[in-house]
């Protein structure tokens, strides 16, 4: 079903479409926020306050573009803060949170594993300064385009474009030999 | 492959698998919020009727009674035939559609006016458009267009031009297009024109099974569409009562006395076509006039200010300072005045030829062929250790943001 459907569905009371929204996106969502974060933990938490937040308002809620690329938006800023709040990538990097552990042990109703691509995608970005991982995750899996990221970000697409194109150059080199 | 290409194979090779309990986390907090949250009255417009009458127990024995009469009669009809259709029975038949053709014919039914292919993604969100127009008003009397990752080509085959759009502006006319010939856009339209009290669905199945379904939105008067002189006009989807996919949509106009067909969507196509459709850069040729919108991100960076010079005189500064800053190699400079074009793309372009000097601009003549007018300049130019003479012909837009007259040279070759 069309996503402005599924909205209006929502909007009307039907917990059925608010179920189609959350399966049709919890994937992409769940990488992006992984692959922003190197943290499975932190992206669980990330994509369960936005579909929590979602939900809440859903009534003034007013669909005016994609909402794949909406969600992604807020996927990306419930990151940001969260990694603000203490959730620091560096305390991902050596711990069972991380996305190559897979599954986090220390809490077991969690589990959410990686497969092998996703694990090497992830340490790879997470060597990157944070501003150029958005940027590249934001383009290539939100594919959203660069003057929305801009405009998302409050910088010029000048800005982003070079933060593209130096988080790329860094990331052939992280990940030289294994693609 | 390069490294960005790779790098996109890594995310779209990326998966995650996820427990059950972390969708009952997300989805049990989500349905609580849910629950609590304010919403728009129900699809029927009857909130709690039913619980309100089931708090009588005289009700209930009633309701009880009523309950077996509609079993036993939904039991009657089910024996009787197949079950009837409902329209979100076509809403998930599109469920997965990747690609849609269509063609549009106007009013007669006979003269195919629009052509159109969309191509979606995996969610169902629109990835490529291609429109031909045939026989249109105006400059886009035979245009075809393309649009794809933001960037519109469009393809005059008559004028043997074809104008590359970076900066989006076509972007929304192109949206809009694809969504004209979705049948999921027509019947989400209708459904909730519906809910708003706007228009009425009425549903007719055939009296065989193998018989069309058809859809009609009947909207009153001016209810269509902002027109407020509009009659009223009915909309038809034709369903394919196997596949449940709209095969044809119909549009009429209803006056007193008769119905009148203004337009047919017919001959939806769901299946993959040939993906060079989408790559109209093919289908021209050397010779064919390029004209680039590109995408800046200041527009005020662009060209030069007109001020107080009249918009000849600017054109002769703006044509001068263009050759100068490439006499210099100044390809940043030169890429502002020539409609935004980045600095490599203008050294690819002129770095090769190397400029000694403008000698002179001719008067304005206007083009006629759908470019903006150009001014025909002479140009000496050195090459191995010859001056020689070059004459290219200097196109010149000019734009108006925030109110301050801006001209630059259009990006044509």
């Amino acid at each position: 079903m069309i996503d402005r459907l599924l909205v209006t569905k929502c909007k009307q009371g039907s917990r059925d479409a608010l179920l189609r929204i959350y399966e049709k996106y919890r994937d992409s969502l769940l990488i992006l926020a992984i692959t922003l974060s190197h943290d499975v933990n932190l992206a669980e938490d990330a994509v369960h306050d936005v579909f929590v937040a979602f939900a809440k308002n859903i009534a003034n809620f007013k669909l005016t573009g994609s909402l794949k690329a909406y969600l992604a938006k807020c996927v990306a800023n419930r990151v940001r803060d969260l990694m603000r709040a203490g959730h620091s990538q560096e305390k991902a990097l050596n711990s069972q949170r991380a996305c190559s552990a897979g599954v986090d042990s220390s809490e077991p109703s969690r589990l959410i594993t990686c497969n092998e691509e996703l694990r090497l995608l992830s340490s790879a970005l997470a060597e990157l300064p944070d501003e150029q991982r958005e940027v590249i995750v934001l383009h290539i899996h939100g594919q959203m385009r660069f003057r929305i990221i801009a405009k998302s970000l409050g910088i010029s697409v000048n800005t982003v474009k070079g933060r593209y194109r130096y988080g790329i150059r860094k990331l052939r080199s992280n990940l030289n030999g294994e693609i | 492959m390069s490294s960005a290409e790779k790098i996109k194979n890594l995310f779209a090779k990326s998966e995650v698998t996820v427990n059950s309990k972390v969708d009952d986390r997300i989805v049990s907090d989500a349905l609580t919020a849910f629950d609590k949250s304010e919403k728009m009255t129900s699809l029927l417009g009857e909130p709690n009727t039913w619980r309100m009458i089931m708090k009588s127990r005289i009700t209930q024995l009633a309701a009880a009674a009523v309950i077996i009469a509609v079993l036993l009669s939904i039991t009657f009809l089910d024996k009787a035939g197949a079950p009837a259709y409902a329209i979100e029975q076509t809403i998930k038949a599109y469920d997965g559609i990747r690609y849609l053709h269509a063609y549009f014919y106007s009013s007669t039914a006979s003269n195919l006016a629009k052509e159109a292919w969309v191509q979606y993604d995996e969610n169902g969100e629109v990835e490529k458009i291609r429109a031909n127009l045939y026989n249109q008003g105006g400059k886009n009397k035979h245009a075809q267009m393309v649009w794809s990752e933001g960037i519109t080509l469009i393809w005059r085959r008559d004028e043997n031009t074809l104008e590359i759009d970076q900066r989006g502006d076509f972007t929304p006319v192109m949206f809009d297009f694809a969504k004209s010939i979705d049948p999921r856009e027509a019947i989400e339209y209708a459904y909730e024109n519906q809910e708003k009290g706007r228009c009425q669905i009425e549903i007719e199945e055939g009296s065989n099974e193998n018989e069309p379904i058809r859809i009609t939105a009947r909207y009153p008067a001016g209810g269509y569409s902002v027109a407020k002189s509009q009659p009223p006009m009915n909309d038809v989807l034709v369903v394919d009562p196997i596949t449940k996919l709209v095969i044809r949509k119909e549009v009429y106009r209803v006056y007193e006395d008769h119905v009148e067909l203004c337009g047919v969507y017919k001959d939806y196509n769901t299946q993959s076509y040939d993906p060079n459709i989408f790559d109209i850069e093919k289908e021209t040729s050397d010779d064919t006039i390029r004209v680039v919108h590109y995408d800046v991100d200041d527009g005020n960076k662009v060209g030069i200010d007109e001020g107080s010079l009249s918009p000849e005189e600017a054109d002769h500064v703006l044509i001068r300072e263009f050759f100068n800053a490439l006499i210099a190699k100044d390809y940043s400079r030169a890429g502002l005045l020539f409609g935004g074009m980045p600095p490599d793309e203008v050294k690819a372009k002129f770095g090769e030829i190397k400029i000694v000097d403008l000698v002179s601009i001719g008067d304005r003549v206007k083009s006629g062929d759908g470019l903006p007018s150009y001014y025909p300049c002479i140009v000496e130019i050195e090459e191995n250790g010859r001056i020689s003479q070059w004459q290219p012909r200097v196109h010149i837009g000019k734009v108006t943001p925030h109110n301050i007259k801006r001209r630059w040279i259009n990006a044509v070759f």
